[in-house]
C-alpha cells in the first residue's frame, strides 16, 4: 500500500517511484493495456512535478474505492502553488506533425488516461488527485 | 550510453529498448542528433521496438522530433511494437504519421 510515500524529486527517482505505483496498479488492474495506461498517466503528472514544481520532493498515495470501484492517486508537492488543470493544452491529434508542438503531450495523456482529475492546494501543498474506474 | 542508434544511412536504425521514460529519454534524443546532422542521406528511419517494453510522451517526443527535422520525405517506420507501445503512439495520435510493421520490409 502506497500511503504519502515520500520521494525525491528527481527524474532518476522516477522508475523506483513508477515501480511502486505499478506494483499497486496490479493489485486492482490485470489488463496489460490499462496497467501500462495508468503507469504512463502517474509518470506524466511526476514528470510535470520534478521538472517545474520547483518542490523537492513529492509523495504518492494510492488507495482503492471500494463503493466506487475506483483506484484513485492522490500526488502531493511543495512546489510553487499551481493547477495544472487549469492550463490545460489543447492537443490536435489530427494536425499534421510537421506543426505539432512537442509539449503538452504529457498532461494530454494524463487527462486522457483518467477519468477524473482534481486538483486544491492545502498547507501550501499542491495536491493532485487522479481517478481510474476498474475496467 | 544506451546504444540506441545503430545505423546511419539512406535505411537508418534505431533499436529501442528496455523503458524510455523521462529519465531515460534525453539519451535517445541525445543518439538521434548525430542523424539529424546527416539528415541528407537519410531516405528511411527505422524504429525497432520489438525489445521496448514501455514508453512515456518523454520517448514519443524523441520520435516525433526525428520525424520533425528529417523532413517529410522521409519514410518513418515503427517495427515489432507491441500492443500496449502501440496503444500510446495511437492515443497521441503519433502513429499516424508512421509506417507501422511487424517485421521491416521496404
Amino acid at each position: 500500500m502506497l500511503h504519502n510515500k515520500e520521494f525525491p524529486a528527481r527524474r532518476e527517482i522516477l522508475p523506483q517511484a513508477l515501480t511502486e505505483i505499478t506494483a499497486e496498479i496490479k493489485k486492482y488492474f490485470t489488463d496489460d493495456k490499462w496497467i501500462n495506461r495508468l503507469k504512463v498517466a502517474a509518470e506524466e503528472i511526476l514528470v510535470n512535478i520534478v521538472d517545474y514544481s520547483g518542490s523537492e520532493k513529492f509523495y504518492v498515495s494510492c488507495d482503492f474505492l471500494e463503493d466506487e470501484q475506483t483506484l484513485r492517486f492522490e500526488f502531493v508537492d511543495e512546489g510553487e502553488l499551481y493547477n495544472p488543470l487549469e492550463e490545460v493544452p489543447e492537443v490536435d491529434i489530427d494536425e499534421e506533425l510537421d506543426e505539432r508542438q512537442i509539449g503538452g503531450l504529457g498532461i494530454f495523456l494524463y487527462e486522457t488516461i483518467m477519468d477524473k482529475l482534481e486538483y486544491h492546494c492545502d498547507d501550501g501543498k499542491n495536491h493532485l488527485l487522479a481517478y481510474k474506474k476498474l475496467v | 550510453m544506451a546504444n540506441y542508434l545503430t545505423e546511419i544511412g539512406e535505411v537508418s536504425k534505431v533499436k529501442l529498448h528496455g523503458h524510455i521514460d523521462a529519465s531515460i529519454a534525453p539519451a535517445l534524443m541525445e543518439e538521434l542528433k548525430p542523424l539529424i546532422a546527416q539528415k541528407d542521406k537519410v531516405k528511411k528511419l527505422v524504429f525497432y521496438a520489438d525489445e521496448l517494453e514501455y514508453i512515456a510522451s518523454a520517448g514519443i517526443r524523441a520520435v516525433v522530433f526525428a520525424k520533425q527535422k528529417l523532413g517529410g520525405k522521409v519514410q518513418v517506420y515503427l517495427v515489432g511494437a507491441s500492443e500496449t507501445i502501440l496503444d500510446v503512439f495511437k492515443m497521441t495520435g503519433i502513429d499516424k504519421f508512421l509506417t507501422i510493421q511487424d517485421a521491416f520490409t521496404e
